[in-house]
Formats: structure tokens, C-alpha cells, sequence
């Protein structure tokens, strides 16, 4: 015997408002501030996040071409290189993804060129989150229209 | 003439220090050799002196000879000033000199100069890291924007007249910096063109790409934060935004825009994209001007403000839609072919067949030239010969048919419970695509069992109700 917890209408209203939420960084704080504010920010929409590796976004990416969702990338200073090479292949594979760049240790030029790569925003602490929660609205509405 | 200082002080030094030193005249010959050669040559230095240390210069078979030539300097440091090598003299009865690093410098100029050689290690080569970063960098921005021209010139190929017209006003277009509207339909491949643009006409200078939609007055003044802050440190800084979908920036978004494009005028410059027939916004909108059904219905009022159609009006370049370019979809096609080919991406197709062509050709392409490149690159993986055949092309290029609406294709007659199978299956992609295809959390998340979520996904066609 199958238990639901839903109703059969439940069941395709949290289908259908489901959204991946990929977070990619080295240091816990932006996949906490994730946790603790994309609820709000996405609302009605739920979060579904997640924790990757550069090579697993990419994957990802790969064989999901069209997924409407957000990614939550930390640039280091170290790695501002691999960014480069991350961001433009994501802008090509995938570039109706909404892309956030955390970019705390990054100076003006470093910001400069990832901004010429392209990507919807870059915040430097986790308290800049919820202001881009409008966008986020605009984004997912935007998509939904596109696949309407 | 005057003349310097004694040097015995300088030859004692010398001759206690164990690194080798060496002097060549500006005749080409050796003139002095530290102690510190005679323990690295193991010869005695005596019989060195007067011989000839010339780069390339013959030598004879005596050992002696051609030990004072492998002493010489790279060719060129007479221009140059300054060089380094490493040196490996040859063996000279049982004694085998180590190889050195070497640092050469000359002293004078024209034909007096001498060659001052000194061995020993040294640490002068290595990169410094932030500057070997910023090469790297660089090389990655110029293998991006080597994309986006290789795009732009692809977009702007063909015979057609619409392809001239944007041919010439794109020539136009880079050989001056100014404001700049591109007005076209989605996906007609406005942003290569724009990027391209600005890399002939401003090569060098900072761009900031933003998605105009999305923005609101402050999200826009921290997006162009990092250019505001190079225009307000310099007074030569110049710039350039491009923005996406200008005409569906809202209005105060819009007017910030305006404001900042005053501020650093002519600085500050603005590359527009926008739809093909942007409607106008005739006066500022704020919550109290909308009417209830706009506010209920949450409708973006969309548009350019007169600000920036004044600012754009500088410039436009028009960029029909491909189907109106049909006389240029085979070359276009076949350019983005050879563009993947050339960049790795396709090992084995070299053509497109000709009814490959008449298909493209016929499809009327309403995501325009990126949907053509999509379908490109789609063939590509798909094919397994050296002609790219209709079979390897996506679905909706190949099943279309002439005088049919393409979205009615896809709805012809399918029964109800096809349509709810359907829906079901879209909702469970949905989910797996969320958890990144953990099926126990899709299911989760659906609320139902992961065994009937299984059965699902293994027979879609089946009701559970059967």
C-alpha cells in the first residue's frame, strides 16, 4: 500500500515548483546563507540545493541543458583562472542559468574581467543575498513565460 | 686619458671568490679569467688568454680553442646589452667542467666594448606569480572574445541584401566609439555582434555585461561598481556597458542608467541591446499610475524612456530575423560547421548533404541564429559519417512542415490519458533534475513512494489506475 503525503493536487503543485539551486564554494558560509535565505528569497518556488564540485556542475550542466536554476560559484584568489575557464564554458553550454559569483577576495580588475565573462550578479558577503531576491523573481518568471 | 682606480684589490677579491669570472676583449678574445675558472675549466688559464670567444666564429680542432669559444657570449649581446646562458665547456683531457648558468654583460658601446662573464647560480628567472596570472587571464578574455568574433562574423555572412545592409552598418559601427542600439529578435546573435564591435573599436578598454530585466537602480549601481570605480580613479578611464533586453529594464533602472551615462559622458559608453519595435515609456511609471488590472496581473510595463532612445539614436544597427535571410542559411550553416571542425568539436562531419540544407533552409528559425547554431552543434554530436543527413538534425528542423504552425505540430490529436502521462512525466523530470537525479529524494519530494515513482519512469505509457 503507497502512502502519499500529498494530495494528488499537492502532488503536481511541488512538482511543479521545484528549482535547483547549485552552490558551488570552499567555505561553508555560502552554502549556509544559501540555506538560510533562498526559502525566503524564492518563495513560492522551493529551493532544491546542493553542494558540487566544478567538474559535477559542469556534468550537470551538460546533460541538462535547458535547467532553469541558480548557481552560487565562490571565486578565490587563487582561482580566478578556473573561474574564467568555468564561467565561459557554463555561459556556453548553459547560459540561461543564473550565475552568482561570490567574489569576496577579489580586487576591481579580477571583477572586471568575470564581468566582461558575464554573470547575473557578484556579491561579496552572504548578508547581499536577499537583495537579489527580485531578480530571482524576474528570472524564474521569465522562464516560466519562455516555456509557456 | 683618465684612468680608474688600481684594481689589485679588486683582482685579490676576485681570485679568492670561487665563482668564475671572464673578460673578452672588443676584439673578440680573452683578456682575463678569475680564479674561480681554472678549478671549473681545470685547465691553466694562461694558455686561454688571447684566444679567440666568439659566438659562431670557426674553430680549430685544438682543445684549448675550442674550450675559450664555448666561452663566449649569445650571439647578440653586442645589440642587447645583457644576456644569459648556460654553459657546458667541453672536456679537456680527464677533467669534465659542470654546466653553469652564466650572465653576460657588456660594458661600452660600438667597437670598444668589453664582455664582462660571470658563473654562478642564479634565482633572476623566476615568474613573478601575479604577473604570470594576469598573462593567463588575459589569454583566457582573448579566447573568449576570439568566440564572439568568430559568432559575429558567422551572423553577418551570406549574399542577401539584408546581410549587406548589416554588413556595412556593423563596418560603420567599429570604427567609432559611441552609444550604440542593436535592435533584433531573440537569439539573432545581437550580443556577438555588440561584443565584436566594441573589441574593433575599443580594443583594450573594460565592458560590463548586464542583463537589463533584472535590474533595479541599485542592483545596477553595484553591477557597475568596478567600472564606476575606474572612471572615478582616472580621468582618461573609458568604458562601456552593454546591456541585455534594454527595452525590458525597468524605468528607474533605466533612468539610473541614463544618469551614469551623463556623469561619465563621453566615457562612459552604451551598448543596447534591444527587441525588434521597443515601445516607447512616455513618462515615468510608479505604483500609483498603474491601473488595478496591471497591478493584479503583476505586468512589467516595458519599453525605452526618451532618455535613451536620444542616447541610442547616435547609432542603431538592425538585425533582421533569419528567416528573412533564407538565401544565406546554407553558408551560415555551413560556416558554423567549419567554426566547430576548426575548434575541435567535430572529428568526423565535414558537410552538410544537401537535404540537410533544403531542411534548414525551409525551417523557419524562431529562435533564430542561435537556435541555428544549436541545431549545428546537435547534428554534430548526432552524426557518426562525414555528411551531416536530415536524420542527425533536431526534431523540430526535420519534422517540419511548410504551411503548418510548428507549436501546432507538436499538439496533434493525443488522447487524455497521453496528455496526463505526459504532464506526469514533465513533473518527475522536474524533480530528478532539482535533486540532480537522486530518484529516493525525488520521490520525496513528490510525496509518493520511490517504487511507484520507479514504475512510473519505467512505463510511462501505463495508468496507475490499470
Amino acid at each position: 500500500m503507497e502512502s502519499e503525503s500529498l494530495s494528488s493536487g499537492g502532488f503536481l503543485r511541488l512538482g511543479n515548483q521545484l528549482r535547483s539551486w547549485m552552490v558551488c564554494a570552499e567555505h561553508e558560509r555560502w552554502i549556509t546563507a544559501v540555506r538560510r535565505f533562498a526559502p525566503e528569497m524564492m518563495a513560492p518556488l522551493v529551493p532544491a540545493i546542493h553542494a558540487f564540485q566544478p567538474s559535477q556542475v559542469k556534468a550537470s550542466l551538460k546533460t541538462k541543458p535547458n535547467l532553469q536554476a541558480v548557481l552560487l560559484w565562490e571565486v578565490r584568489q587563487g582561482s580566478v583562472l578556473d573561474a574564467c575557464d568555468n564561467l565561459a564554458q557554463i555561459r556556453i553550454m548553459a547560459r540561461q542559468v543564473f550565475c552568482i559569483l561570490a567574489v569576496t577576495e577579489l580586487g576591481e580588475r579580477e571583477k572586471t574581467v568575470l564581468a566582461e565573462l558575464g554573470s547575473a550578479a557578484m556579491i561579496r558577503h552572504p548578508e547581499e543575498l536577499p537583495a537579489l531576491a527580485g531578480m530571482l523573481k524576474t528570472y524564474f518568471n521569465r522562464s516560466s513565460q519562455t516555456k509557456a | 686619458m683618465a684612468t680608474g682606480t688600481k684594481i689589485r684589490a679588486l683582482s685579490r677579491l676576485l681570485d679568492a671568490n670561487e665563482a668564475p669570472l671572464w673578460a673578452i676583449s672588443p676584439s673578440g678574445v680573452l683578456i682575463y679569467l678569475s680564479a674561480g675558472c681554472a678549478k671549473w675549466l681545470g685547465v691553466d688559464l694562461e694558455l686561454l688568454i688571447d684566444r679567440r670567444s666568439v659566438a659562431g666564429a670557426p674553430v680549430s680542432d685544438d682543445p684549448l680553442d675550442q674550450l675559450a669559444a664555448s666561452l663566449s657570449p649569445p650571439v647578440g649581446l653586442t645589440e642587447r646589452g645583457s644576456g644569459s646562458l648556460k654553459i657546458q665547456p667541453p672536456i679537456v683531457g680527464e677533467h669534465r667542467p659542470e654546466a653553469i648558468e652564466v650572465r653576460f654583460t657588456r660594458v661600452g658601446a660600438g667597437d670598444s666594448c668589453l664582455i664582462i662573464a660571470v658563473g654562478g647560480l642564479f634565482d633572476d628567472r623566476s615568474v613573478d606569480l601575479e604577473l604570470r596570472d594576469a598573462v593567463a587571464i588575459r589569454q583566457r578574455l582573448d579566447g573568449w572574445r576570439r568566440r564572439h568574433a568568430a559568432l559575429a562574423t558567422i551572423a553577418a555572412t551570406g549574399q542577401s541584401i539584408a546581410s549587406r545592409r548589416l554588413r556595412r552598418r556593423l563596418k560603420v559601427a567599429a570604427k567609432t566609439r559611441t552609444d550604440i542600439g542593436f535592435f533584433g529578435r531573440t537569439g539573432c546573435g545581437n550580443e556577438s555582434l555588440a561584443l565584436r564591435v566594441h573589441q574593433v573599436s575599443s580594443p583594450g578598454e573594460s565592458i560590463v555585461i548586464v542583463d537589463g530585466p533584472l535590474m533595479d537602480a541599485e542592483l545596477l549601481d553595484a553591477t557597475l561598481s568596478s567600472l564606476v570605480h575606474q572612471l572615478t580613479e582616472s580621468s582618461d578611464a573609458e568604458a562601456t556597458v552593454l546591456v541585455r533586453d534594454l527595452d525590458e529594464m525597468p524605468a528607474e533602472a533605466q533612468a539610473r542608467l541614463v544618469a551614469l551615462l551623463e556623469t561619465f559622458l563621453p566615457r562612459l559608453r552604451l551598448l543596447g541591446l534591444c527587441g525588434p519595435r521597443p515601445a516607447v515609456l512616455l513618462e515615468a511609471l510608479d505604483e500609483e499610475s498603474l491601473s488595478i488590472d496591471d497591478r493584479l496581473a503583476d505586468r512589467a510595463i516595458t519599453g525605452l524612456c526618451p532618455d535613451l532612445i536620444e542616447i541610442l539614436s547616435a547609432l542603431t544597427v538592425e538585425n533582421p530575423p533569419l528567416a528573412s535571410r533564407v538565401d544565406d542559411v546554407p553558408m551560415m550553416a555551413t560556416a558554423l560547421l567549419d567554426a566547430r571542425r576548426a575548434a575541435g568539436e567535430s572529428s568526423v562531419a565535414e558537410r552538410i548533404s544537401r537535404a540537410a540544407l533544403d531542411s534548414l533552409v525551409v525551417y523557419p528559425w524562431p529562435g533564430n541564429f542561435d537556435e541555428l547554431d544549436q541545431a549545428i552543434r546537435h547534428a554534430i554530436r548526432r552524426s557518426t559519417g562525414t555528411s551531416i543527413g536530415i536524420e542527425h538534425l533536431p526534431l523540430a528542423v526535420r519534422s517540419f512542415r511548410p504551411g503548418e504552425d510548428p507549436a501546432r505540430i507538436k499538439s496533434k490529436s493525443i488522447s487524455l490519458d497521453d496528455a496526463v502521462s505526459r504532464y506526469e512525466q514533465q513533473l518527475i523530470q522536474e524533480a530528478l533534475d532539482a535533486v540532480d537525479g537522486n530518484r529516493a529524494e525525488a520521490a520525496r519530494q513528490l510525496g509518493i513512494s520511490r517504487a511507484r515513482l520507479l514504475r512510473k519512469i519505467d512505463a510511462p505509457s501505463k495508468s496507475d489506475h490499470d
